[in-house]
């Protein structure tokens, strides 16, 4: 052990560990690692916009499903049969009208739904990317994750 | 009580007794230490949170300054598959722009298909299919069905979604019908393939 000396009339060692090959090993690691970190942490929300085509013997009823129409006002929510319910835009700080994430993830908790409930997000075309990813959020953090995006004016006639 | 000097350190290693001062015959020997103790546990510290933070998988992603990603909470990891990266100002499929935004309207496009990606996205599903045979078993069959199909949406949070919605008929149209939307994640962490899967029931074919 090279750092163990003995002092010069033999009473006790002089334990000295030399610390300079870590110290160059980890700078050599802080900076490696500096240099290849990845600072963002990027995801992906995944739909299916694949057609299916009908099945001649399917005479199940029809599966109930949920449409979330994103215009200049907020969201109007249509489940099944049901009267189509609007979700007004709220305020953020700055005093801004933004879309209310938080009363529409909670009207979805509400109905209680399955976890493969089909969920037909409708944006308006001038709505904003971020707008229609913060409705598909809003389904998916309670699970709901069988969700499909289609045009505003598609779905208008089921909204009525 | 007499005073008694103070011996060596443990953990110093940087012995600086060599330096002198005093001018001629008579010179004192200077008793300094490099204190190394607060460095390493820094560095240590350092390490542990950046191997922890390490990504092995590199970027899949090309950021650009002109593109700021929407935040979500719930996500799953990224795969490499073919990307379209839509900004304020161009679309770009796989690095290469392929139209402006600006002609990606409802007035300007035939039949809700830019022919200029859709061009592009027939040569790259081509090239798949070229390159990865289709397999004879079943199961390795849907498995390529199904990654043939992915496709990546990188679009900046500020364009409107008749811009993706034309992108994203396009990409239908040439068999690219597996969207995925890539967003940054908020907190946490994405989920893992397996732990998605259990969140919610599998996902069949959707008709719309």
């Amino acid at each position: 052990m090279g750092g163990v000396q003995e002092t010069g009339k033999g009473k006790g060692l002089n334990l000295d560990l030399n610390l300079t090959p870590m110290i160059d090993l980890m700078t050599v690691l802080v900076t490696f690692l500096l240099m290849t970190a990845v600072w963002t942490n990027t995801g992906r929300i995944t739909v299916d916009q694949s057609v299916q085509k009908p099945q001649k013997e399917q005479k199940q009823e029809q599966p109930k499903r949920l449409t979330i129409v994103l215009d200049d006002d907020g969201y109007m929510v249509k489940f099944d049969q049901d009267r189509p319910e609007p979700i007004q835009k709220t305020r953020d700080p700055n005093g801004t009208a933004v879309y209310d994430t938080k009363a529409l993830t909670a009207k979805l908790k509400d109905l209680q739904l399955p976890k493969d409930q089909k969920i037909v997000v409708a944006p308006a075309d001038k709505v904003e990317y971020n707008d229609m990813i913060g409705a598909m959020d809003s389904a998916m953090v309670l699970g709901l994750e069988n969700i499909v995006v289609a045009d505003a004016a598609s779905v208008a006639g089921e909204m009525m | 009580m007499s005073i008694k000097a103070p011996g060596s350190r443990f953990g110093s290693s940087v012995n600086m007794r060599g330096l002198h001062i005093g001018k001629g015959g008579k010179r004192k020997t200077l008793g300094f230490y490099l204190n190394l103790t607060p460095m390493i546990d820094m560095f240590t510290i350092l390490v542990v949170f950046l191997l922890i933070t390490f990504s092995a998988s590199g970027e899949i992603l090309m950021s650009s300054a002109e593109i700021q990603l929407p935040m979500a909470y719930s996500s799953r990891p990224l795969e490499r598959v073919p990307t379209i990266a839509i900004s304020a100002n161009s679309v770009v499929f796989e690095g290469e722009e392929v139209v402006k935004t600006a002609a990606v309207t409802e007035k300007l496009v035939v039949d809700q298909k830019i022919p200029e990606l859709a061009k592009r996205l027939k040569e790259s599903q081509e090239a798949y299919r070229r390159n990865h045979q289709d397999p004879s078993d079943p199961a390795l069959r849907a498995k390529w069905i199904e990654e043939a199909k992915q496709i990546i949406i990188q679009a900046d949070r500020k364009v409107p979604f008749e811009v993706i919605r034309l992108v994203m008929t396009t990409a239908a149209i040439e068999s690219y019908s597996a969207i995925n939307f890539a967003i940054d994640v908020r907190g946490g962490g994405t989920k893992a393939e397996g732990e998605a899967g259990k969140a919610a029931a599998p996902a069949e074919k959707k008709a719309e």
